[in-house]
This record gives structure tokens, sequence and C-alpha cells, in this order.
């Protein structure tokens, strides 16, 4: 009989010390999103967002900036996201070093330049189950997805929008204290995550659009990876 | 002649043996339901050896329970539940259920030795000059992840993460289980369950304490069900299957004994029709049980409950002095009680020794079962024989009310006597013919060592321990390794060896050789791979100027980094020794593969999950000492074959010796005395084979008993008269009679050696009493 050590990173005795203070995408959380929604009270404008995503495939170029606290400066990196519906995430990063990684709702592949491989079963790490379980309903545009995995808010800033999410799942929310997706009409601009620690990475995505399923076959071979042993 | 003296010294006699059996059953009694205490004290198979340690161990007492439930709060809720009873509960010793602590206990015991107790993969970076660089490089990688946050807390501690990357190794073994809101659990066919471990606190083979148990398991499911109506706890253990084990025995004991009596009870009365033959009749049973009992007791110091199962068919036996004496006295139209018993008594004599003879064969066995067995009949048979012998002339003066009215049962062994009279040529000849037809079944006769044909755990509760075990990600539960040492140090620097060496192994196009369980050595390095880990984390006190820069660079800030390197100037934290590692919290779960220490010789046990080449998996083991591969089945089934191999030589030799007995008591004639035992027992392999049953070493062991029977039929037919001829075929009817009565009631047993000795002994005493007429050709011409 043995354990999933994982969990214990949760429970790790070691604080970390923010070097700097980094953004906060949940700050002034009460302010900007009043309550959070329910099945019966989703806007408008919410609706017509997840409805142009949901069933969909997306698929981006991405630059991420991610703020950790011990690391004096952010770390930025760009690459190429795809998601389609049932197969995962895949996301390529092109700068600062080449790797390939596929995120699915039962483990995790990565492959760099060197060719070499690495595969984490999900099955055996609860709270990297949560963590992507909760990424991939951000993904789905499925509203009963979302409220299963968060509490919802959303709020209206000018033309553009905010969809505040606050994990349920209690692993979860011992890492991610919340995200916020920002975007204009359909499209989405940006993915901010901020963890417990104050940690915080945001994406900013350009050149994103919605994938049919028709288009879906051109990227079918990216999320060809061995199966789990 | 049988004086009044003798039968006055033999009532002290009995006196003094039903003093010590009552004295011995009240004051040593102990019923043993281990099946483990069946087998050789001094087996040094090391397979028995370490089954043996393994059962009596940490192992042993061992219990497992799931509470399943489809909604997974509702679970959770029932296990916390479940596991604060338990926790609770003198029964057990220790509960591992609430895994929300372990996870600090591990962080507490291994963070502080991240340099000492490395991830194989750190390890192997370490031991190349320039593994430095793909750490720092595996750095970058991480914290580029979206998955990040699982290794960042570490960074000011630890900042090339070596603690990450060992807690990620130990997530990494197959199973299906996970820790969730502080439980064991998994899920399967939409069911979510939770697991606890638990380990008894008392000897799973003692009968109260299992009583105990089973009934506070059935109060915590009625509980459960009353709170949760649709929730679900199974649960397996060692003391379950005794209990099963035990219960079924007491019924197949209370079976036997009734069943046994009731047909004694039944011949007596239909045959003797007095209540006085009755008294006597129950007398030598009593007195030669009772008596069996005190002296198994004294001598051996416990009984196993088959030997108390078996003891319940020596009913038919013990009976048959009786009879013989009863049915002279029923059809004595002249009755001289004296000079009666003083005809039968060669005969007598030589049949309770010949039975006796064969009984003592099965202590000849290593088998400490059967030698409690032998000592248990010998003695109830010889004080049955003594009782009938010198009690009852004394008790049956008067002759018969009814001697001039032959019972139905007489009329039937004269008409036998007259049918073998008559056509002895043809009687033989469809003995020979059916004999010879019946080789088809001496042919067809399938053998089989593997202790699962003597299997007699209940079906469904082997189901569920299976169904547990396959939750739990075993799949091949029984085989293992055994990894020993004479220190404890040399046993875990063998198992690292060896686990390394067999992960070297190539691999098939399917799997790797052979895939392992949780492995002791990877939570608990030897010291020698501790100092070794310790000296290579040095190697990066060379680099420290690039590493710093390096570290800068990712934009870690000046503090963590001075830290990093301050430890590993600092010297090892205190190795991790075996006797702290038991002793913290964080090896719950994993205690039981440190498997025993005695005398400064340490066993480890190493599960095994799947063995996918075998031969090369035996011939890596075979080059290291004091490394056993052990698959129970397999080791059973290779001492079984040699107690097969034992029991058929010990029969072959006990039918020479009873021949070579009357051959030195009848001269040539004592070949038809044979010939009936003998054919009795070539007819009962042939039946056996022919209903398809499997032989094996508790068969070969019957046989000694059917010779003992077989020739104590054929031994009175030789002795008495013609003229006695239909009296003694009465006798050894009502004889046989009981006799299989006995042993069919025996094999009809839940447990499988007594399913095959009473069904190998029924159709070998049936066989022998038809062919008994047989041995009249053995007769003294008058």
């Amino acid at each position: 009989m043995w354990l999933v050590m994982l969990g214990l990173m949760l429970t790790s005795a070691m604080a970390a010390e923010s070097a700097e203070a980094p953004p906060t995408p949940c700050a002034d959380w009460d302010h900007r999103f009043q309550q959070p929604l329910t099945h019966t009270m989703v806007p408008e404008a919410l609706r017509r967002i997840l409805a142009v995503h949901q069933g969909q495939g997306f698929t981006s170029r991405f630059a991420e900036t991610k703020h950790i606290g011990l690391l004096r400066r952010p770390l930025r990196s760009t690459g190429q996201l795809v998601f389609i519906p049932r197969q995962g995430l895949y996301r390529q990063l092109n700068s600062p070093f080449q790797q390939e990684m596929v995120i699915t709702d039962s483990a995790i592949y990565q492959r760099y330049a060197s060719g070499a491989t690495e595969t984490m079963a999900l099955a055996k790490l609860p709270a990297a189950k949560a963590f992507v379980e909760a990424f991939l309903a951000v993904f789905s545009g499925s509203w009963d997805t979302l409220h299963t995995h968060f509490h919802v808010y959303f709020a209206v800033r000018g033309s553009g929008w905010q969809l505040g999410l606050k994990p349920t799942h209690p692993m979860m929310a011992k890492l991610i204290s919340c995200l916020v997706l920002e975007g204009e009409q359909e499209r989405l601009l940006a993915l901010h995550v901020q963890e417990s620690n104050g940690d915080v990475t945001s994406d900013r995505f350009s050149d994103a659009r919605i994938l049919p399923e028709s288009q879906w076959a051109a990227y079918r071979d990216r999320f060809h990876w061995p199966p789990i042993e | 002649m049988v004086g009044s003296k003798s039968a006055m010294v033999w009532v002290g006699v009995l006196v003094v043996l039903f003093t010590l059996s009552g004295y011995h059953v009240t004051r040593n009694w102990r019923l043993q339901t281990d099946v483990l205490a069946l087998l050789p004290q001094n087996e040094r198979d090391p397979a028995l050896q370490s089954l043996r340690r393994m059962a009596s161990g940490a192992l042993g007492r061992t219990a497992l329970f799931v509470v399943a439930h489809e909604q997974p709060q509702t679970g959770r809720d029932a296990t916390r539940q479940l596991g604060a009873w338990m926790t609770a509960s003198p029964l057990f010793e220790s509960v591992q259920w609430d895994y929300s602590q372990q996870q600090h206990a591990f962080f507490d015991l291994y963070f502080p030795l991240r340099y000492q107790i490395l991830s194989p993969n750190i390890r192997r970076a370490l031991d190349m000059p320039t593994g430095y660089q793909a750490l720092l490089k595996r750095l970058q990688q991480t914290l580029y992840q979206p998955t990040s946050a699982f290794a960042t807390r570490f960074l000011d501690q630890d900042p090339l993460l070596f603690f990450p990357a060992l807690a990620q190794d130990w997530g990494q073994p197959s199973t299906r289980l996970y820790v969730d809101n502080g439980l064991l659990t998994g899920r399967e066919n939409g069911r979510w369950y939770a697991i606890i471990i638990a380990q008894l606190a008392f000897n799973p083979f003692g009968t109260q304490a299992q009583i105990d148990y089973d009934a506070q398991l059935a109060k915590w499911r009625r509980d459960l069900h009353q709170a949760w109506p649709d929730i679900q706890l199974t649960s397996t253990s060692v003391a379950r299957f005794a209990s099963a084990t035990r219960q079924r025995i007491h019924t197949d004991i209370a079976r036997i004994s009734l069943g046994s009596i009731l047909g004694v009870v039944l011949l007596t009365l239909s045959t003797f029709h007095t209540l006085k033959h009755l008294a006597l009749a129950l007398l030598p049973i009593g007195a030669g049980i009772w008596s069996a009992l005190g002296i198994t007791l004294w001598l051996l110091g416990e009984l196993h409950a088959l030997t108390l199962a078996f003891g319940a068919s020596l009913i038919g036996i013990c009976i048959d002095y009786s009879f013989h004496y009863f049915a002279h006295h029923r059809m004595a139209a002249s009755w001289r009680p004296q000079r009666t018993m003083q005809r039968l008594l060669p005969a007598l004599s030589l049949g309770a020794l010949t039975t006796v003879l064969s009984y003592l064969g099965l202590a000849l066995t290593p088998l400490v079962g059967l030698r409690q067995i032998a000592v248990f009949a010998s003695c109830g048979i010889l004080v049955s024989f003594g009782t009938v012998v010198l009690c009852f002339p004394h008790a049956l003066r008067q002759p018969h009310a009814r001697a001039h009215q032959p019972p139905r049962l007489y009329q039937g062994a004269q008409w036998t006597i007259d049918l073998w009279n008559r056509f002895p040529m043809l009687l033989l000849t469809i003995c020979t013919l059916g004999i010879g037809l019946g080789l088809t079944g001496l042919w067809s006769l399938r053998i089989s060592d593997s202790p699962q044909a003597l299997n007699a755990l209940p079906p469904d509760m082997v189901a569920q321990d299976q169904a547990i075990r396959r939750l739990l990600g075993e799949t091949q539960p029984q085989i293992h390794l055994i990894v020993t040492g004479d220190s404890a140090e040399s046993a875990l620097q063998t198992l690292e060896n060896l686990h390394e060496r067999l992960g070297q192994l190539p691999a098939s196009t399917t799997a790797a050789p052979i895939q392992f369980g949780p492995v002791l050595t990877d939570f608990l390095p030897s010291m020698k791979r501790q100092k070794a880990n310790w000296a290579a984390t040095q190697t990066l006190l060379a680099q420290r100027q690039t590493i710093t820069a390096e570290l800068i660079q990712i934009g870690l800030a000046d503090a963590p980094i001075e830290h990093f390197f301050k430890t590993l100037q600092r010297g090892p934290s205190p190795f991790l020794r075996p006797e702290t590692w038991l002793r913290h919290d964080a090896s719950a779960g994993l205690r039981q593969l440190w498997l025993d220490e005695t005398d400064g010789h340490v066993s480890i046990l190493v599960p095994v999950r799947q063995v996918h080449d075998i031969q090369l998996v035996r011939d890596v083991i075979a080059r290291y000492n004091g490394v056993y591969y052990i698959d129970p089945i397999e080791d059973f089934t290779r001492a079984f074959k040699r107690y097969r191999q034992q029991s058929i030589h010990l029969a072959g030799g006990a039918y020479l010796l009873v021949f070579a007995l009357l051959l030195w008591r009848y001269g040539k004639r004592g070949v038809w005395i044979m010939l009936p035992p003998l054919l009795a027992a070539l007819i009962t392999v042939e039946v056996l084979g022919l209903l398809g049953q499997t032989f094996h070493f508790m068969h070969g062991l019957a046989l000694l008993l059917i010779l003992g029977m077989g020739v104590d039929y054929t031994i009175f037919l030789a002795e008495s008269p013609a003229d006695d001829d239909p009296t003694t075929m009465l006798a050894l009817a009502l004889s046989a009679l009981t006799t299989l009565l006995s042993f069919g009631l025996l094999s009809l047993s839940s447990q499988a050696v007594l399913q095959s000795i009473g069904l190998t002994t029924l159709i070998g005493v049936a066989a022998a009493l038809l062919l008994a007429p047989i041995a009249r050709y053995g007769r003294r011409s008058s």
C-alpha cells in the first residue's frame, strides 16, 4: 500500500515569501463582481459568449507572463494553444525553449526539444486532476461544466467583459484563488490565474479563433501520444 | 478367558483415562483452526517459512475495509464514521483511514532528507559531469508549466526541486487509489469507494476473538445502513476466513457426529432390538473418543479442528468391535459370552492392530495435522477395542431374546454368502471384468499437487477478497519476493541492487518483465545509498558559481540560493534508520513491508504486481543470496508433490508390511486375505478417475485407511468357521454400514482435506466389503 505523494505538496509547511508584489486578479473581487451567478441568473452577454465556444475547438497564440513571488522577475514565454473538445488542450511553447504539452482529463503529456517525453497520469494526482478538469472547463464553453468546477462571476466593462471563476473543489481552491478571463464581444483576449500563494500567470491571446469540428482533423496528430501504462 | 479381574482393571484404566481427559479438556483445551498449523513445524522450504511468518506477523493481522457509495460525500461521511468507530475499538491495534495528516507526516520526515533520499532521475543527473545543467533545465521547464504551482512552493528551500521530483516518483506506481479529502479513495463502475486498512489486535485464529470480531462488524454494518441505507461495506482479513472455516468445521463436526450416532442407533435398534445393546454400543464409542481427546491434548498440546472433524467419523469404526460381538450374541441359540469372546479375540485383535497400524502410518507423514489424526484415531480405536473385549462378556450374560428370529440384515448377509458359495467363479469373473473396465478410470486419473485442489474457502468470501485486492491494484497478490539479510543494512542494500538489476531487464513488447508494488527502499534507502546520494549532491558545490548564475538568470533571489549551498556545506541531516522510519507516522500503510527482524536476521517483503517473464526474473534472483521468489501456489504445489510421493510410498510400504504379516500368520493363504483390500484400493483409484476427481496426497493417505479396514473384514472371514459366515458377514455389514455412513458424511465436509479422505475411504470400504468373501479361500481347512 502506498500513497499519492503529490497531495502533500498542498500541505507543505513552507510559506513562500513573495520577493515582489505581483498583479492581483483576485483583488477587489466583491467590488468588481457583485455575486456569483446561478443557473437562472446567467446574463445574456455571457450566454452568447458561451454559445459561441460551446462544443467548439479553440486555437490561439499566447504570450504568457508568470509572476512567481520567489523570482525577481516574471517569466515570459510565447507559444500556441489548441483546444479540441474531448481531446484536451495542446500547448506548444516556442520561447524561451521548445516544449509541447497535452493536457487531457486523464494525463499530462510533455515532450521536449530533445525528444524526451514525460507522462503524468492524473488518476494518482488528485490535485493535478482537479486543476486540469477546472482548466479544461474554462475552454469548454459549457455553463454546466463551469458551474461544476467554479463559482462563476461575470461583469461587463465597457466593450469588454470579465468572467471571474473561483474553484469549488477544495483541493483546487487550496492551489488557485481565482481565474479571470477577459474578452471583447465573443473574443477571448486574456486569462489571468492567481495562485493561493500570490503567484500570478497572465496569458494574452492573439489570433484567437474558434475551431469548428470540420477543422479538428488538421490538429489531431498533436494529440497522439503513447498510452499510459 | 476374559476374567472379571481384567474387566475391573480395565474399568480402572477407563476411570484414569476419563479423568485425564477431563483435566486436559478443561485446562488445556485449544482448538486450532489455522491451516498453516497443519504444516510441518520444521518445514525448511523458505516459501512455506515465509508464509508462516507473514501469516503470524503484521500481514496475517491486516484487515481491509472498503466503503462504497455512488455519492462521494455520503461515502466520505460513512468512511469517517466507521474509521472513528474502529479507532476507538480494542479489536484493532491500528487503523489507517485518515490520510490528511499523513501528507504532513511524509513532508515532516522526508523534506529534511531531500538531499539524502533522491529521486532516481535526480540521482542519475547528479552522477553525470554536466548533470547540474539537466537539473537547471528541468527547473526552468517546470517553472514554465501551467502546473508549476505544485513545485514553486518549494523554491526557497529546494531551488532545484529535489523533493517534488521524489514525491512525483512516489506517485508514479500504478495504483487506482489516491488521497482525496484525506481518504484513500478510488472509483469503479460509477461508485466511489474508500479504503480503511487496520491491524487486528488479536490472534486471527482465536475463537472467542473471532466471535467478538464478527459480532462487532455486523453491528457496524447495521449502524451504517441505518444512517446511510445504500452504503456498501465489504471487508477481508485472515480472521474472517479463519472464522468462516471454524464455523464450517463446527457444522461438519455436528453433522458427522449426529449422523453417525443416528446411524448407529438405527442400525443397533433395528438389528438387536434392545436399548441395552444401544447403551453398550455407545459405551466404547464414548470411551474411545473421550480418551482420544485427552490423550491427544496431553501428548500434542493442542487439537486442530480438522482432527476433531475427522474424529467424529471414528464413531463408525469404534462401533465395529461391538457389532462383531453383538452379531454373535444376536444369532447364538446357545450363548457363551466368554467363549465367544475368546473365539473372536484373534480376529478382533488382528483387525484392531491392522486398523491402528494403518492410522499410525499417517503419523509417519511430516504433516502435523495428520499426526494428530493418527494419535487421535489410534487411541480411540484401542480404547474401544479394550472396552468391548474386557467388558462386554460381563455385560451380555444372557442369550438374545430373539436369537431364533434372524434380522433382515442377516438374511441379506446369508444371501451374499450363498451367492459366493454358488457362483464363485462368476463373481470373480465379474469383479475381474469390472476392474478391467475400470482401468480407463486409472488412465484418466488426473494428478494435481496444487493447493487450490484443497481450497475450502467460501467462494463468495474469496471473490470479495479478490475484488478488494483488485481495487488496491493487487493483480497477483500471492506472488512476492522476500529479501533477507544478516542485518537491516545488508537486506536493504540487497533489495536496492536487485531492484536496480530487475529494472534493467529488457522489456518485452508489452511490458517490463516484472512490475512491483511499493518497494521499501524507495521510502527507506540503505545507509550506503543515502550516503552516496549525499555525496552526489556535494558535486554541485563544485559548480556553485555556474549554478548560482543560472538561478539568478532564472530570477531566483540570492537568499534561497545561498541557503541551498549552505545546506549542502553544512552536512547531511541524520540519516534515516529503519527504527526511526518504523516509528514515524509516514510509514503507516507501508510497515508490513518490513516483514520481521529476529536475531539480527531481517526479511523484507516486496509485493509483485505482475510477472511477464518468470524465468528471466528467476534467473536474476538466483544470483542473489537470501532472495526468494515466493509464489505460494507454486511453492505449496512443490511441497504437496513431495507429500504425495511420500504418501504413495507410505501406502505401498504399509500394504507390503501387512501382506508380510498375513503371510507370516496364514502362509500362502495370506494372498487370498490380502486380495480384497488390495483390489479395493485399485477399484478406489479407478472410481476416482471415472468420477473426474483430481488425485492428491490426501487420497494417497486414505488408501492406508482402506487397507486397515479392508484387512479387518478379510481377517474376520478368514478366522471364522464356515458355519459362522453369515453371522460374520452380518457383523461386517453392520460395521461397513456405519463406516460408510461416517465417511460418507465426511465426504460432504466443507473442508477439501476431509472430503477427499471421506470419499476415498467410502469407495474403498464399500469395495472391500463386497470383495471380502474372497478371503474365505484363505481359511484354514478344518
